[in-house]
């Protein structure tokens, strides 16, 4: 058995290449490809950063050539095909223990453009669901999948690769968690109504702030904003009234002069009785005076404050990932010898069946000519089987142990030479193909 | 001995607590930090079997002197914390509750295997100064852990530094900082008052002009302050913090330095 994955990520495919493989429903994508007769199990993860088909296969010759022709013809849309000379040099391709180790990669975010962001274990999550529901996943990637979740997990637990923010509106909830003690009760006050406000407050409402206010030049715009996310429109005449109902306040807005000055914030402290302001400056130029961050109550975060953290953040993430590596390493060496029992299984069991049939026989010649009664029969009977078991515990014992280590493969190789167990003439060989029948 | 078996197995726990605080901060687990709060609410509860045990040591310890004063502040300390534990997300401060908690119940122990007994004049106003005081002192270094921890908190973020997250919220600092300082102000002015009635029975006069009743005049000026400041004049959580932990240090010292200095 082998494992075998094809695909591009955002390290070797452009954006414009990737998008050709957006696959909505993974379904018949997946039936078709486990069809083929070479293909034993199959997952595939389409992300926007990256398309990968992981199957299991016994030719992987063979598996190869499918995997490549589906990846080419069949699994892009008719119509925006890529030529060989656009798909070649974006695909990878890797094989066994290689292939465990990407997949736990990918699944703990290590791969990712943004190391340590969550979403991805989640799309390997509803990769893998979509093929068992197809059929297509069964126990060996459905075990490969299963331990590339938990190995998802450690890494979370064990180190910071996801604990920091990296995005400016992430680190600006996180920062207003060090400050309140939950977004819930606080009340937001967000100026200006373009994209950036847009992201923001989708990220703190996320956060759980439930009180927003926007207030824009552009009454209407602030309105419109205001209607899907179920917050108050308002003018910017009405920002006294407002910075002293608030807690937050986000500022995205154009104008050459600061909108928020020293004197204005102060005056709302005093109303608001020295109960703290986070006051988020997004707009360029700077729509809060940099002065209003020396109030005792105030704490002032612009562009490059946020940006700053956030590449620092980023930063130690990416020192996070040495660490995550090492668990990545253990966790394949785990899988691939758990890989390696299955392999031994239908060695242990020939082993057993051969002397099983060589016992049999030999009892049957010998006691043919002989006439001994029943009792007699079962305790010869029991004698040769405790006599195969005995001599049969120590080998096996050991192949069962052995196969856990790296030279497990080699003991398993040694052990049908010695045994003969490949050689259909050799003795107790019938009983491979009786099993094989049943 | 159940009451010397009591105050070991607390002083274990305090201190049990006060690893699991620091583990915490180290490697950012907060099931540790559930750990040491559990721990620490084991410890509180065989420092209460102990102090409930005291009875039962010949001659009987008395709460007047200071190792006993000291443990029965940890005591009150950990279970003001645990009390506040209800209300506010302040799991972080119990980096600073549970050693002090460990400490004091430390020194309680040491004077229970020799307790001494201690004859004082007036037992009654004696013991309710002392025990109003401890409860104060013990409340108010809660606030004083809270509003340094806040100083520290609030100027990392407003310098724009690394904020150590598992340190609570500034909200959190602040809530407990108050909280404990209404409360801290209000045992020791009772304190102060009883300490007045029991000179004033032993001496006749209200007032003895020693370090340690200056001191903590002084020290009780300053969380006055503080607490006027923050319920009656809404002044800002930082100046509150630096006023409630200098009150503090001040009444540590009427308390503890006094005696080295007279």
């Amino acid at each position: 058995m082998n494992l075998l994955l094809l695909g591009m990520s955002h390290r070797t495919a452009s954006l414009d290449l990737r998008e050709r493989y957006a696959v909505g429903d993974l379904g018949p994508a997946n039936e078709k490809l486990v069809a083929d007769p070479d293909i034993e199990e199959c997952v595939i993860l389409s992300t926007c950063n990256r398309v990968e088909v992981l199957v299991l296969t016994r030719s992987p010759a063979a598996a190869r050539l499918r995997l490549r022709s589906f990846v080419e013809h069949e699994l892009p849309s008719e119509f925006q095909r890529p030529t060989p000379a656009e798909l070649e040099p974006a695909l990878y391709e890797l094989s066994d223990a290689e292939a465990v180790r990407h997949v736990f990669r990918v699944a703990c975010s290590v791969d990712s453009m943004i190391v340590g962001e969550p979403q991805i274990l989640g799309q390997v999550k509803d990769a893998y669901r979509a093929a068992v529901a197809t059929g297509s996943c069964g126990p060996i990637l459905s075990r490969l999948y299963q331990r590339a979740f938990s190995t998802a997990k450690r890494v979370r637990n064990e180190t910071r690769i996801g604990e920091r923010g990296v995005s400016v509106a992430r680190v600006a909830v996180d920062l207003a968690k060090q400050i309140f003690e939950s977004l819930e009760d606080k009340a937001a006050l967000l100026i200006g109504a373009g994209e950036m406000i847009e992201l923001a407050l989708e990220r703190l409402r996320s956060s759980g702030l439930r009180s927003a206010r926007i207030a824009n030049r552009t009454p209407a715009r602030a309105a419109a904003l205001a209607a899907r996310f179920e917050a108050s429109a308002h003018g910017l005449d009405e920002l006294p009234s407002l910075l002293e109902q608030s807690d937050v306040v986000l500022t995205s807005i154009g104008g050459d002069s600061p909108l928020l000055t020293s004197q204005v914030v102060a005056e709302a402290l005093r109303d608001r009785r020295h109960r703290p302001l986070f006051v988020i400056d997004i707009g360029v130029p700077r729509n809060v005076a940099p002065e209003v961050n020396q109030l005792d109550s105030v704490y002032l975060y612009d562009l490059d404050d946020l940006s700053g953290m956030a590449e620092a953040n980023a930063d130690e993430r990416r020192r996070e990932v040495a660490q995550a590596e090492d668990i990545v390493l253990e966790e394949e060496q785990r899988f691939e010898g758990w890989l390696t029992a299955l392999a031994a299984v239908p060695t242990i069991r020939t082993l057993r069946a051969r002397a099983e049939a060589i016992r049999a026989a030999e009892l049957e010649r010998g006691l043919a000519s002989l006439e001994w009664s029943r009792d007699h029969l079962d305790a010869v009977e029991s004698i040769t089987r405790a006599i195969i078991n005995k001599l049969l515990h120590a080998p096996l014992a050991r192949l069962r142990q052995e196969v856990d280590r790296e030279e497990g493969l080699a003991h398993l190789e040694a052990a049908r030479v010695l045994f003969a167990l490949d050689d259909a003439r050799a003795p107790g060989a019938e009983a491979d193909r009786r099993e094989e029948d049943e | 001995m159940m009451g010397l078996l009591f105050h070991q197995l607390a002083t274990v726990a305090y201190l049990l607590a006060a690893l699991l605080a620091v583990l915490r901060v180290i490697l950012r687990k907060d099931s540790l930090g559930r750990a040491a709060v559990f721990a620490l609410g084991a410890g509180v509860l065989l420092h209460t079997g102990g102090f409930w045990k005291l009875h039962t040591f010949d001659p009987m310890p008395s709460m007047n002197s200071l190792p006993m004063a000291l443990s029965f502040m940890a005591w009150v300390g950990a279970l003001v914390y645990l009390g506040l534990l209800f209300w506010v997300r302040g799991q972080g401060l119990i980096l600073v509750v549970a050693p002090a908690a460990f400490l004091g119940c430390v020194s309680g122990l040491l004077s229970l295997y020799a307790p001494q007994p201690t004859e004082t004049l007036h037992p009654v106003w004696s013991h309710l100064h002392v025990l109003l005081s401890s409860a104060g002192l013990a409340t108010l270094g809660v606030a004083a852990g809270a509003g340094l921890l806040y100083i520290g908190h609030h100027r990392a973020i407003k310098r724009k530094r690394r904020v150590v997250r598992t340190l609570p919220p500034l909200e959190s600092l602040d809530r407990v900082n108050t909280v404990g300082l209404g409360v801290g102000f209000l045992l020791l002015t009772f304190g102060l008052f009883t300490g007045m009635l029991w000179v004033y029975a032993t001496e006749g006069r209200f007032w003895e002009a020693s370090l340690h009743a200056n001191a903590t005049l002084g020290a009780w000026v300053l969380c006055g302050a503080a607490t006027l400041a923050r319920f009656g004049f809404n002044v800002g959580a930082r100046p509150v913090a630096f006023l409630s932990a200098a009150g503090f240090a001040l009444l540590v010292f009427a308390v503890v330095g006094a005696g080295a200095f007279s």
